[in-house]
């Protein structure tokens, strides 16, 4: 962390590489859409690199990090007007398939998981995947979402139940 | 129920996969889903989100470095804040002296119906009766756009 904070590009592409699926997995939870949430990320990034010596460790790292990064995939999304079409895309961008016309056949089970997630509301989406895809606690949640820890433990519970409806 | 019941055993499943929880809790959540069948399948549908979740393009990471390493240097917001706020003090003090100036015209002063300079300094600029014109004393009227543009002349 003290290297990149000096700014050393090592140290800073190691940063970037250690928490770069998490960012990019919260921007497009948030955006829906693969070339937005790289912006995002990229975006999140930027501003968090810049600002590294206001970083106190009140939090953790990677929490005040995805903090960054759903503001500025929620910042995008009010420009772009993005987040209301989250639904339509996310499927083909979670599941990696871009190009029906390359013949390319999406996976039932990857496109399921993903318009599932996809259709709930955001703070249930962002609650769900916090904390199964990154492990954050409750309180983490909240401050990666801009909750309390009792809305995301409720948005998480929420979410799963719509999920295990969707999914079985 | 393996001493947890099913709500305090759905909070925790998710962290199972990432080291959580305590060895303790650990063992009791996984003494309870050989016995319940509802939290396995609680369990066996985080397992299939987990299958799916996100990738990063491959590309991102260096566009990333490559994207920092370019930011403009030098002029960070904070420093162009301080810099204004400092500007803006000044321009206040400069303000106070003028206006105390246009009631004492003092001896460096210029002459009384000498060339005046362009711009907004111009409305500092004392009249031939000696007292500054237009807008001089009223710096606290002045929009930032108007602070900026006569800090950018008192600079020049």
């Amino acid at each position: 962390m003290a290297r990149a904070r000096a700014g050393e590009r090592d140290a800073l592409a190691v940063l970037v590489s250690r928490h770069l699926d998490d960012v990019y997995d919260a921007a497009l939870r948030v955006l829906g859409d693969g070339e937005l949430a790289r912006d995002a990320a990229q975006d999140a990034f930027v501003n968090a690199l810049r600002a590294l010596h206001r970083f106190r460790g009140e939090a953790s790292f990677r929490t005040w990090l995805l903090r960054i990064a759903v503001n500025a995939a929620r910042t995008l999304a009010r420009r772009t007007g993005r987040r209301r079409e989250v639904v339509l895309d996310a499927a083909v961008d979670v599941a990696g398939e871009a190009d029906p016309a390359a013949g390319i056949v999406l996976p039932s089970e990857a496109a399921r998981v993903a318009r599932a997630l996809a259709s709930l509301p955001e703070k249930q989406r962002l609650a769900v995947t916090l904390r199964v895809y990154q492990g954050l606690a409750y309180d983490e949640i909240g401050l990666v979402a801009g909750c309390s820890a009792g809305a995301a433990r409720v948005n998480y519970h929420l979410g799963i139940k719509r999920l295990r409806e969707l999914l079985k | 129920m393996s001493g947890m019941d099913c709500d305090a055993i759905r909070d925790l499943l998710p962290l199972l996969a990432h080291g959580g929880p305590a060895s303790a809790d650990r063992a009791r959540v996984e003494a309870h889903l050989r016995t319940c069948a509802r939290c396995r399948a609680d369990g066996e549908l985080l397992a299939l989100l987990r299958r799916h979740a996100a990738k990063a393009p491959p590309d991102l990471a260096a566009r990333i470095v490559d994207a920092h390493a370019a930011r403009p240097r030098g002029w960070r917001p904070a420093a162009r804040h301080y810099a204004l706020a400092a500007g803006l003090a000044g321009a206040l003090l400069l303000g106070g002296l003028l206006r105390e100036g246009a009631r004492r015209v003092p001896a460096t002063a210029p002459e009384p119906g000498a060339e005046p300079p362009a711009g907004l300094l111009q409305s500092f600029w004392p009249g031939d009766d000696g007292l500054a014109a237009g807008i001089a004393p009223s710096l606290h009227e002045l929009s930032v756009d108007q602070l900026e543009l006569l800090l950018a002349e008192l600079d020049s």
